[in-house]
This record gives C-alpha cells, structure tokens and sequence, in this order.
C-alpha cells in the first residue's frame, strides 16, 4: 500500500494553472504576475479546506494527566464547521495575549499541506470560523473571505467546495478541489450535459479573462492540465485539480434555499442523495483552472527495506488504493520497479517472468476467480502493482494467492487494509499517522516500513530455525527416549522390565529436559545478525524450508537410534558380566542419554550465550541433585547413585557414550558446511 | 511576525510542527542486552578450521584413556573357573548325568594354579550366565519391609507368599526363593584354608538400614523371633539358620547375611557376577596381607545350585583388581577405537583446511591475474 510506503507528511511541491507552473522549494516562491488563474489557485488552497488555526500548541488530548483548563479553551481548535460562536472576542483575546506563529491544524494532511503551501506564497492563514476566513497576503494586508456555504467531501463526489463572497458583492465564486477523475473529463460531462451551455457562458461573464472565449477552449484547458496532473503523477506526487465557478448572487441565494431545506431535513438515505445532487448542480460545471502537487515522501529506508526483500527472493505486490500514476510514481520511487512495467492481460496467456506488473482494478476480479490460472502467470515476476483498489479488493487478492498456496505477509497503516490484515498469514500494522486500526488488526506492528526487511529477514529467520530446530529436538529426544526403552528389552528377555527410575523417566521430559530446549528456542541465534541483514539470500532457508524437511527429519529418526542404541551399548558394556545390579544400568543409562542430551544441544546452539550455559548447568545439578537426594530413600536404588559417582568405569562410559552418539552428527555437520564454505568461497 | 521562508520550510520538512507528546513512553523495553537479545556469545562455527583442533584434542585424549585403561586391565589379575555340570571325583555324580542337585550333594573339587601373585585386595566371585535376575516380574517379586524386621509382612512377593499350609515366607517372593546357594572354599597345596571374609563386601548403609532381622526378645533364639513363618520352597535351611556355622567369615546370619543380601540386589543383565568373599588379610599373622601369592591351591564347591532349570552356566573367579576396576577390556579398547578414529577425522578435517586453503589461495591468484 502506498500510504504504508511513504511519511504521510505532505509537502507542497507544484502549483500550476494552464498557463504557468510553479515549483515550490525550500526558498519562497512568488505567485507568476498577470495569471489571474494562479490568484484563483491560492485562494482555493486557503479557504477551500477545514483546516483550522491555533495560536498555541495544542494540549495532547492523549494526555490525561493534563486536562484542558479554562484558559485553554481558545487553543483547543475546532473545524469551521463548529467553532468559536462569538469570534470577535477570540480576537480580542489572542490580541491581548499576544500569540506567537499559527499553528495549523487538519484532519487531512493534503489539506494541510495546501495551508502550508500557500504560505510559501506569502499567504498566511491567519483566521477561520464558519463564517469566514481571514489570511494575510504578504505586505500584511488582511483579506476576509465571507463563506457561505461549505461542500464536505464524500467518497462519491470525490470534491470539496466552499462558496464564498467574491470581488464583488453580487458574485459568488464556488472553489472546488478534487481528484481528477471527479474534476476532468467524463466525470463532469454526465452533470454538464443539461447546464453547460448556459454555465459556460455565466463563466465567462463572470471572470476576466482576456483569452478567447471559445467553447472547444474549455476542452485543450482540460487537456493542458491532465497533462500537469500526469506528469505530477509520475514524479510520484499526488495531485489535486482545483476549479471555480463565479454566479451571481440571486441565482445562488436560489440554491442555498433549497441547500439548506434539505440540510434541514431528516438524515436518511434519500437525504445524503439530494445533498450529493445539491452539491453537483453548484460545483458543475466548474472552470478548471489549476493543480497542485502533493509530496509524500518515502519513509527513510523503504528503498533498501524492498530491495532486501526482493532479494530474498519475497515477490512484493503493491495494493492501493490511489490512481495508477501515481501508484506507479511512488512504486518508482521506492524501487520496485526498475523497468517499464508491463500491464497485466487477464485473458492472454503470456508469462510474466521476470517483470514489474501491473494489474488494472478491472482485472482483479480474473485475478482472484478460484479456477483461474491467472496467479500463476504471476509466478516469476518480480512484483506487482494493483491500484485503486477498495479494501475488499485488497483482501481478496490476499485470499486468492494464499489458496494458490503463498505464504502472504501484509502491511498496511489505515483502517482499509484492516480486511487484507486479516486475510494474510501474517499482518504487519505500520502505527503511523492514519490511527490504530491497522495495528488492532495486525500480528506485528512496525513504527516504519524500513523495520520489515528486519523484522522478515532477521527475526523470521531466526524464529523459523528456532521452530524448526527446537521440533527436531523435540522429536529426537523422544524417539532417543523410547529407542533405549526397547533396547533394554533385548536382554531382560522382554519382559517390559524398566531398571531406570520411574519418577526421573516421567519426570525427563517435564522437569529435567524442559527448561534446555525452551531456552534454545527462545535465544538461539542460528546467524548473526549482521551476517543475516546483509545477505538476504539466507532468508532462502526458509523459504525452501531447508531446516525442517523429511530428509532433516529422518536424519533425526535416525540419529535418534543410533544414540539410544550407543547410550544402551555403553552401559551394557561395562553392565555386563559384572556385579552391577539393574539399578546401576538404569543409572548409566540415563545419565549417558542426559548427558548426551545436554551434550547434543550445545552443539545444535550456535550462540551459546552466559543464559543457555547456566540452564544447562542448572539442569545437570537439578538432574544429579535429584539422584543423590532420591538415594538417601531405601528403596532398591538405596545409595546406587553415590556409589556409582564414585567409580571411575562410571565416568568412562558416560563419557565415551556422550563422545560416541554425537560423532556421526557432528562430523556431517562439519562436511556439509565445508561443501557450502567451498561453494560460497568460490562465488 | 516573521515567517522567515527557509525556517518555515524546514520545519515542515523535518515535522517539528507536529505537537510533541507529552507523555513518557510507556511499555518501551529496555534497551539492555538481556530485552533486546544482545548477549555476549560464543558462537561456534562448525567447520573443518574449527572442527579440527576439537577433535585432534578429543582423539589424543580418548587414546591415551584407553591405552591406560588397557594397561590397567593388564595388571588386573582374573582366574576364572566354568564348573557348570563338575562330576563329583568320589561319588561320580554330576547334575549332567541327572543326578538331582542338590539331594545328590555333590562336592567338586578343582586344581587352581595361580602362575601370578594376586596383590590385595583380593575378590571371589561366582557367576552366572542365562540368569534373568532382570526380568520383571522376578525383580518385583520380594518385599522390602520383611527385610528391615517386619517378618509378615508380605507385600509383592506375589506368587511366592504363602507356604502350602498357609504360613508365610520368610523371606518370600521368587527372588529369595532362587537364592543361590553353592559354597566354595580354597586350601592351599598344604590343605590349609584360604581365609575368606565377607566384611567390607557391602558398605554398611546398605546393610544397615535396608536388611534387619527381626527383634528378639530376652532369652529368644533368632527362630523363635522368625516364629509363625517358613523357609522358601527352595530352601534346604531355615532363615535362621542362614550363615550359621560360617561365623568365621563374619557373613552374618538371618535377613543380615551378605550371601542373602547380595542375591537380593538384583544383576543388571543376564550374564553377571556377585561378590562371594574377600581374602582375610588380617587372618593367619598376615601370611595373606600382601595378597594371594602364585602357587597351586584347591578349590572345593559343594554343588547346590541346581542349573537345569534355567540351562545356564555357573563361574567362580579370582581377582586382584587395579585401579580402574576389573579386567574391562571391552570398554578400554572402545576408547582407543575411538580415539584413533577421531585422529582420523582429524586428519580428513586437516585436508579439508588445506584444500580449502589451496582453493582459497587459487582464487586469489585469479583474481590477481
């Protein structure tokens, strides 16, 4: 998702009218002279928003420790739309108290952005409230705006616009700020059909303008700045195109009445429809006359984060919400895609190895049909990009590559990717500035995107060989557990006769043998971090799942055998023909597969830190303590224990028993990792 | 008020608009070592380069434990006799021949040459061979509270319980009831006996704390306290009358006799050995506290153990042990297999270093050019 990618702290970057273009750095720019468009422009972005003004940093709401107190009640903003009934008295106030710079706030960081931009225009806003807006221009004259009547925006309008009291008093001029698709071309055409002809002229009337009043002049104007608008989409910035209507008062005053009939009445369906109609018989036919760009910047690190992913061998697909422009400007920026990339075809039967695709909303649908063999055409290629996508879409995408049994990581940071969070085997929240639902949703939560080529490439490497080492474990010690149970059988005449202790057999797994392994799990590090950073390709091993597979569990199976089997010989060895009695083997025997127990972890540990030696060492003082405690009872095994740690052929053969079991193990190790180390070094 | 451009633009660049939080952090882990899994390690690499110096080290060692394994072993001395199925050289019975042991009573009598002298301390054994003492229905089967004086007591001697009269075993239970009783005594070629003594066969907490005869009132004999039970069904003497005649040897008598005691320590496998005696050394002025000196000596056996039964072997040995415990030449010669092969490996890992290393240098070398 793009918002995931990206500071969601937007930056003024163009402002352009048809006729003239300005970009906005880090130095002042100044509005191009005789472009009545460009003032046109600026005013939208002052007044055609709901951001509000403050003169003091706001309290934290968050804070509780820290209510508001009466004093604060001019700083706690509030949108126009319900703010400060008596504003004159908030104006003497902030005289008298002297405030420093305005701080703005908004719900929308687009908007915010506009406010702030403008201000490099020397535009300050400086006061707004449901009836007005006040800013000053740069030789510090105050401009009042006289609003009357604010348009929300809405998901169907995709606009905003504010009515407000123009030049002349009997004019009202309507801005309008949008989404292209909404502002351009056909979106308008449908509204335009029945009023165009009259509107156009009323526009003309209304506004100066010395170029030739043509009606094919309204189509190039549009032309011209769908052309700004996509070119702002591919340097990755997001755009809004911004109109005006001028009307005469009476025509207004008309619609107002009938603006505010409805208003008045019940909020119903039927209602939020005639408001819609309402707002799209005033703000079409609009004049468009400019576009401003929006920069959100790439978070730090979101370049490095996807490039290590991808090396990893992770296909990244890209779902957004926002137009394929920008969508793709952005998915530039970051390095996803690093060639042309390639639209995807639903009913072709082309391949896409090895390319950047992209897959228009239309097709997502193909895309996601249980039977369709679409996905796998996505196979090879090395990420995709679906745009305006609405939040199921996003979800059903997710489903669609799990059933084709992909393992789906999702990342998302607003309140839509919520269904794609869901969907995928792992959600991955970024708790950034569009609220907490993401993070709700997900199973981890990151503050960047940068954090997930850690979080993926080191701790779910780490994690995957901590499961699968530990299962490994796990499985061998039993299998090892049980293989000596049988061999013991072979010369006790299978009898089922069990010379070790009962109370330390049940007792192996739950108290002896436990803490070991669930700290191995919990602190091993089977590569270190750098190492594992820095080459993503390690990230194969679990990928291709290499550390836990049949043939890793039949190593184990088998090793499992041969060091029950070694544990039994041993003991058996120095057992036999001697005056040892069944106790003395059940003593050897455990104490060989305890021993070979701790002995076979410490080698499988590779990082065996101060944690993982002093469990160890506590498990073989709990172990021995037990023993020694258990042969002070004069049961059968009275004083086996003691004598037996008092004999050197004791030691001997559990010794040489621990040496014996991990030699195989210990020796393939080594050969295979000789064979990478020669492989890797010729490279 | 001034809004200096290049300010402004930076603060909205860098965010320093946004209101700080007040608030601390709260759950923020700790940035030590231990939260965020920083802990110093050693990590081991498993390569040849270090594989190599582990098991050279490991080789060398298990070689030389085995080598002084072998050499002591060698100097532990072993005469060991198979007398399964011996003929009685008087009688000419044996329980080959069908003669029933052991109403037949037959004495077995065999030449010893000792060509070493036995150094102290000297050991007797018998073994066994085919005896199953670690099956587990026969390991079950005794009571461990009769044996501490609690002579009715009778808890999982089952099937061995009650005598066909109905008055219970003492001691009950199949383990007793089997207990081996062929004796062997040792004289010299001038028909002097070879002292034995059963003292410090078994430390004393053992026998101590778990093998106790029942209590005896003022002017009871040990029967009248064993009063109300019977001997095994095996047994040709009363459990009273175990170890009498034998006081000598110090073996004690009753549920306090070694021979009793040992037997009830079940073997571990089925081939074993138990302690019988030790040369007395403090016996006969001395003569024996260097050991068992080289020479000839006859050893009798009164064949009581029936092996029929159980189509087993019977052994009697004589040893001087050293220091590491009996002629365990299977386990010394383990460590030395061990440890040659692990010199091997080091070796193979020793060429792996080097074949790395030329493979290493060849690189560089291409690279050079």
């Amino acid at each position: 998702k793009t918002g995931t990618l990206t500071q969601n702290k937007m930056i003024l970057r163009r402002v352009a009218t048809v006729e003239s273009e300005c970009a906005v750095g880090l130095t002042s720019c100044s509005a191009p002279d005789n472009d009545a468009d460009f003032r046109h422009v600026l005013n939208t972005m002052i007044a055609c928003n709901t951001v509000f003004v403050q003169y003091e940093r706001r309290r934290d709401f968050i804070d509780d420790q820290d209510t508001p107190q009466m004093g604060d009640v001019y700083s706690i903003g509030a949108p126009s739309s319900y703010a400060l009934s008596d504003s004159d008295l908030a104006d003497e106030e902030l005289r008298l108290r002297g405030f420093g710079a305005p701080i703005y706030e908004g719900e929308s960081p687009d908007e915010l952005a506009l406010v702030k931009g403008a201000r490099r225009f020397g535009l300050h806003l400086s006061k707004r409230n449901a009836n007005s807006v006040t800013f000053e221009g740069p030789d510090d004259r105050e401009t009042k705006f006289k609003v009357l009547c604010t348009l929300p925006f809405d998901n169907v309008r995709k606009r905003m616009s504010v009515c407000v009291v123009g030049d002349r008093p009997d004019e009202v001029i309507v801005y309008t700020k949008g989404a292209d698709s909404s502002m351009l071309g056909n979106a308008g055409k449908r509204v335009k059909r029945s009023s165009h002809r009259r509107s156009s002229q009323e526009e003309d009337e209304g506004f100066h303008d010395e170029r030739p009043r043509l009606l094919s002049h309204t189509q190039s104007r549009e032309d011209a700045i769908r052309a700004r608008v996509e070119e702002y989409a591919r340097m990755g910035l997001r755009t809004l195109v911004i109109g005006m209507r001028v009307m005469r008062r009476p025509e207004f005053d008309e619609w107002h009445r009938v603006q505010k009939q409805v208003w008045i009445s019940n909020g119903d369906e039927e209602t939020v429809k005639m408001l819609r109609e309402q707002a799209e018989a005033i703000e079409m036919p609009t004049r468009v006359i400019g576009v401003t760009a929006v920069e959100d910047k790439l978070q730090d690190g979101v370049e490095r984060s996807i490039a290590a992913l991808r090396e990893a061998k992770i296909q990244v697909w890209v779902l957004t919400g926002d137009m394929q422009l920008t969508a793709e400007g952005v998915a530039t920026a970051c390095g996803l895609f690093s060639d042309t990339p390639v639209d995807f075809e639903s009913d072709s039967k082309e391949t896409y190895e090895g390319e950047d695709v992209v897959v228009a909303p239309d097709q997502v649908s193909e895309l996601c049909a249980p039977l369709s063999s679409a996905l796998d055409r996505l196979d090879g290629c090395l990420s995709v990009l679906c745009f305006r996508l609405d939040p199921s879409q996003k979800a059903e995408i997710v489903k669609a590559v799990m059933r084709r049994g992909g393992v789906v990581a999702a990342i998302g940071d607003g309140a839509n990717d919520v269904p794609m969070i869901q969907a995928a085997h792992v959600g991955i929240g970024i708790s950034g500035h569009e609220g907490a639902q993401a993070s709700m949703a997900a199973d981890f939560v990151l503050a960047q995107f940068s954090f997930v080529s850690r979080l993926v490439l080191l701790h779910g490497h780490w994690n995957y060989a901590r499961i699968a080492n530990v299962m490994l474990y796990f499985f061998f010690k039993n299998i090892q557990n049980v293989m000596i149970n049988f061999f013991i059988q072979t010369t006790n005449g299978y009898s089922c006769g069990f010379p070790i202790n009962m109370n330390y057999s049940i007792l192996y797994p739950v108290i002896f043998t436990s803490l070991q392994p669930i700290i191995f799990g919990v602190m091993e590090q089977d590569r270190v971090e750098k190492e594992l950073l820095a080459d993503s390709n390690m990230y194969e091993d679990g990928r291709n799942g290499t550390l836990y597979n049949y043939k890793q569990f039949a190593f184990n199976v088998v090793d499992a055998v041969w060091q029950a089997s070694i544990c039994y010989l041993m003991t058996h060895l120095i057992t036999i023909d001697s005056p040892a009695t069944t106790q003395y083997l059940g003593f050897v025997l455990v104490s060989a597969m305890f021993t070979s127990n701790v002995a076979h972890l410490l080698m499988e540990t590779r990082c065996i830190n101060i944690v993982q030696i002093g469990v160890q060492f506590a498990g073989c003082i709990v172990s021995s303590g037990y023993f020694l405690l258990f042969d002070l009872l004069p049961t059968d095994e009275y004083h086996i224990a003691y004598d037996a740690m008092g004999d050197f052929t004791f030691y001997a053969a559990v010794l040489l028993a621990t040496l014996i079991c991990l030699t195989p193990r210990f020796i393939l190790r080594v050969l295979l990792a000789a064979d990478t180390q020669v492989v890797g070094k010729e490279k | 008020r001034s809004f200096h451009p290049a300010q402004m633009a930076e603060e909205e660049e860098t965010g320093a608009h946004i209101p700080i939080r007040r608030r601390k952090p709260k759950n923020k882990p700790k940035d030590t070592a231990w939260r965020q899994q920083r802990l110093p390690a050693f990590r081991p690499v498993l390569n040849a380069q270090c594989a190599f110096p582990l098991t050279l080290v490991l080789g060398i060692a298990c070689s030389i434990i085995g080598v002084f394994m072998y050499l002591s072993a060698l100097n532990s001395l072993e005469f060991s006799l198979k007398y399964t199925n011996c003929t009685d050289k008087r009688t000419n019975s044996s329980e080959a021949k069908g003669d029933d042991v052991p109403t037949s009573f037959i004495k077995c009598t065999f030449d010893v040459e000792l060509k070493e002298h036995f150094k102290s301390p000297v050991k007797f054994y018998y073994g066994l061979d085919g005896f199953y003492q670690n099956t587990r229905l026969y390991m079950a089967s005794r009571s461990e509270k009769q044996f501490t004086g609690d002579i009715l007591n009778k808890d999982g001697c089952s099937p061995l319980v009650n005598g066909t009269d109905g008055i219970p075993y003492a001691p009950c239970g199949i383990i007793a009831d089997s207990m081996f009783n062929d004796t062997f005594s040792l004289t010299t070629a001038d028909k002097e006996p070879v002292p034995f003594t059963a003292s410090n066969i078994l430390s004393s907490y053992v026998q101590d704390r778990k093998f106790k005869n029942p209590e005896q009132k003022s002017g009871e004999t040990l029967c009248d306290a064993f009063k109300g039970t019977t001997k095994p069904p095996s047994w040709q003497k009363e459990i009273c009358m175990l170890g009498v005649g034998e006081e000598r040897e110090s073996v004690g008598i009753g549920f306090e006799n070694i021979d009793l005691i040992v037997w009830m320590r079940t073997a571990a496998l089925p081939k074993f050995r138990k302690i019988y005696r030790n040369l007395d050394i403090e016996h006969d002025d001395g003569k024996y506290l260097a050991g068992l000196p080289a020479g000839n000596y006859t050893l009798t056996i009164d064949y009581n153990y029936p092996t029929a039964a159980w189509r087993g072997d019977k052994y009697f040995y004589i040893t001087a042990e050293a220091w590491a415990g009996g002629r365990n030449f299977p386990l010394a010669i383990a460590y030395m297999v061990v440890g040659v092969f692990l010199l091997l490996v080091s070796a193979i890992f020793l060429l792996m270093c080097l074949r790395i290393r030329f493979l290493e240098r060849k690189r560089v070398e291409a690279q050079m050019q």
